[in-house]
């Protein structure tokens, strides 16, 4: 299929961790726990259509065959074709397409002010949706934070927030199925009909299982409604090595597939052939603080096996990790971090790269490392392009002419390509005077500066005026319900 | 006192195989029950406890030394008379109703007990009627633990407490609250008496409590 947009490909060969033998080992354990372990689903629907399909249930367990998971997994489609908020296709979620996101549901903004935080606010929602539109290596958005002003809302405010201050795609969270079907709504205003918002998804629903093996009645009832509604979703277990899920990497990841696949099943049970992204979230928690880590070593090595898994055995478009940390604060700690995940998830070739500028275990997120985040990613973007081996970039012509002793500084073969080089925003190359006079600032400062640039003076697109008011009229709707039922 | 020496190695490395061998080693020297229990078993887990808040020793070597130290000391409950019991407190813990989120909720309760607190477990997607009804049922429960993940679970805390205060039953506890979205001035606004982030300060703020 040729696209007329650019696909953020990774051209470099396949990093693979695992050889196709010890990625089966790992899917038949899965298919064992599934089989013989069980899974608790609190959803009486889910549990009678597994029955129909001949799963054992008993209770809520369900005990899924091998091939009924066989049979889900050759349903699901490879590709998910994203839209922006103008209708353009912007992202082709399959094969090793490596984009970056944000995160969702922080409690608290990092304050680069005060070097403090604090609870996340309705404008700084609206202020990082803005940021994101602004920052080119950032493809999608993620609510970054909570609205603590719309309890029961939060959700539908979110999404609003984030549609009036960006035209990219977005990967939404929602409370139940009512709180979905509100955004799924949404969407329709903006493609002006729900079968135009079908054809043409702007959004993925982010959704999640409580690991150990526990698919609560929401998390179930929201896959079951994307499903019905051909709306994207993913289904990402987030498995916490030694809390909920065993101490061992490969055993986790045993645990995680299992608990993806469960969901895989629910999911094309209630519609085959629905969209779903595949892939969870495998950390090994702190056992001293008691905190899942987010980009250890041993989370970096399970993003690229679980996208290896999804990509190469099951043909799905995958889910990953793009640019977290457990810092506190957006320093060295936090920029070493982010960049390994990002990298590595860039380079294995996993598609759906979220959590960029999470920091404290995804309990504060940072604008200023989502901004040194958009930098870093621009330069892993250029490693990923690989090597172009055409006549012209051989340049075999331009080394003959200038021969021994000559230099490329004026050469037209110079000229024509030296804005393919990467440039730099945020670094500062420099001499050191000059670095010096300038205030001798470092990234963090830039980047700093240049968050404060953004909310001053950045100006997304706005909706149209009757985008505006078909918005508003189902906030209105849901906040009236809301206040009802209070 | 080499045998309580030897009790204490036991119970640090959570050898629960060998724990009751060994208290009964201590009471066969004529050691006091009393003793046995303080000295023996529940001091390594004040030791442990402290290394832990130091961030020197990973939680599952706090929470299987505790097992060792639960099982020698069930051996001595019937030698000891209730006055001197040791525990620091009844406290019933939660996931609140809507909400099925219980890691951290498990993990304090377990710190909890390894502290010496007596724990109840209601579980998760908890009613504030359930919370009444166990605290009706039990005079000796001092504090109450909730425990929410998600912004829109976080507000059945509030309906939690505001059903104790109906039940005339508010005064008589202190009220801990946490969970991902919890924050301090949440936990104010609903009237809860203390907010922890983490289950370490938890421990903390239930022997604060306790100690009001």
């Amino acid at each position: 299929m040729k696209h007329d947009f650019p696909l953020k490909l990774n051209a470099v060969q396949p990093l693979r961790f695992l050889s196709d033998d010890q990625l089966r080992e790992i899917h038949s354990c899965s298919l064992e726990i599934l089989q013989n372990v069980g899974s608790e689903v609190q959803h009486e629907g889910a549990l009678e259509m597994l029955r129909k399909a001949g799963c054992k249930v008993v209770k809520k367990r369900a005990y899924v065959p091998a091939n009924l998971v066989e049979w889900a997994l050759k349903q699901a489609p490879s590709t998910v074709i994203l839209y922006d908020r103008d209708g353009n296709p912007v992202m082709d979620i399959s094969g090793r397409n490596a984009y970056f996101g944000t995160g969702s549901d922080c409690p608290y903004l990092y304050d680069w002010d005060t070097g403090g935080q604090h609870e996340f606010t309705t404008q700084d929602m609206i202020n990082g949706a803005k940021i994101c539109d602004a920052m080119p290596n950032i493809d999608f958005l993620m609510c970054l934070g909570l609205m603590y002003e719309y309890p029961v809302t939060s959700y539908e405010h979110q999404f609003a927030a984030m549609l009036r201050n960006s035209t990219k795609p977005m990967v939404v969270t929602a409370a139940n199925r009512e709180s979905i079907k509100n955004i799924a709504e949404m969407m329709a205003v903006i493609r002006g009909g729900m079968d135009e918002a079908i054809n043409k998804p702007l959004i993925i629903l982010y959704d999640e299982p409580i690991s150990p093996l526990n698919h609560y009645y929401e998390s179930i009832d929201k896959l079951i409604y994307c499903a019905e509604n051909s709306l994207p979703t993913n289904y990402a277990p987030a498995v916490m090595m030694g809390g909920t899920g065993p101490m061992t990497l490969s055993g986790a990841l045993c645990q995680c597939l299992a608990e993806s696949l469960l969901g895989l099943v629910v999911h094309q049970l209630a519609n085959p052939g629905a969209p779903f992204i595949f892939g969870g979230c495998v950390t090994d928690m702190d056992l001293k603080c008691m905190q899942p880590s987010y980009a250890s070593p041993t989370s970096n090595v399970a993003y690229v096996v679980e996208q290896e898994i999804g990509r190469e055995l099951y043909h799905l478009p995958t889910w990953g990790m793009g640019g977290a940390t457990s810092s506190k604060c957006p320093d060295a700690h936090a920029l070493s971090e982010a960049t390994q995940e990002a990298y590595l998830s860039g380079l294995t070739g996993s598609n759906m790269n979220h959590d960029v500028g999470f920091m404290n275990f995804g309990r504060t997120y940072s604008f200023e490392l989502l901004v040194m985040m958009n930098e870093v990613i621009g330069q892993l973007r250029q490693v990923f392009k690989g090597v172009d081996m055409s006549p012209e970039q051989l340049a075999m012509d331009v080394i003959k002419s200038v021969g021994p002793m000559g230099n490329y500084l004026s050469e037209t073969h110079t000229f024509n390509h030296m804005k393919e080089m990467w440039q730099p925003d945020l670094y500062d190359r420099r001499d050191y005077d000059k670095w010096h006079d300038n205030g001798a600032t470092t990234m963090e400062e830039r980047a700093a500066a240049k968050v404060k640039d953004i909310i001053a003076n950045y100006q997304p697109k706005p909706l149209t005026d009757e985008q505006e008011k078909g918005i508003q009229a189902i906030l209105d709707a849901a906040d009236a319900k809301a206040k009802e039922k209070k | 006192m080499s045998k309580i020496t030897d009790l204490n190695k036991i119970v640090e490395n959570g050898d629960f195989e060998n724990v009751e061998a060994a208290v009964q080693s201590c009471l066969d020297d004529g050691i006091e029950p009393m003793d046995v229990l303080n000295e023996g078993l529940v001091e390594p887990i004040n030791q442990l406890g402290e290394k832990f808040a130091n961030g020197d020793i990973f939680v599952p070597e706090l929470l299987i030394a505790s097992r060792a130290m639960k099982q020698g000391a069930a051996m001595l409950k019937p030698l000891i008379v209730s006055e001197d019991n040791p525990s620091m407190g009844k406290a019933v813990f939660c996931t609140v109703e809507g909400d099925m989120h219980d890691i951290g909720k498990n993990l304090v309760v377990m710190l909890l007990e390894s502290a010496g607190f007596e724990v109840e477990d209601l579980g998760m997607d908890i009613s504030p009627e359930a919370v009444v009804e166990a605290v009706q049922n039990d005079e000796s429960i001092k504090i109450i633990g909730m425990s929410a993940m998600l912004t829109t679970t976080m507000y059945a805390m509030q309906e939690t407490i505001e059903a104790l205060t109906e039940a005339g039953l508010r005064d008589r506890v202190k009220i801990m609250v946490g969970g991902a979205p919890v924050h301090e001035d949440f936990a104010n606004m609903i009237g809860a008496d203390g907010f922890s982030t983490n289950a370490p300060t938890a421990v903390d703020l239930a022997e604060k409590l306790i100690a009001q």
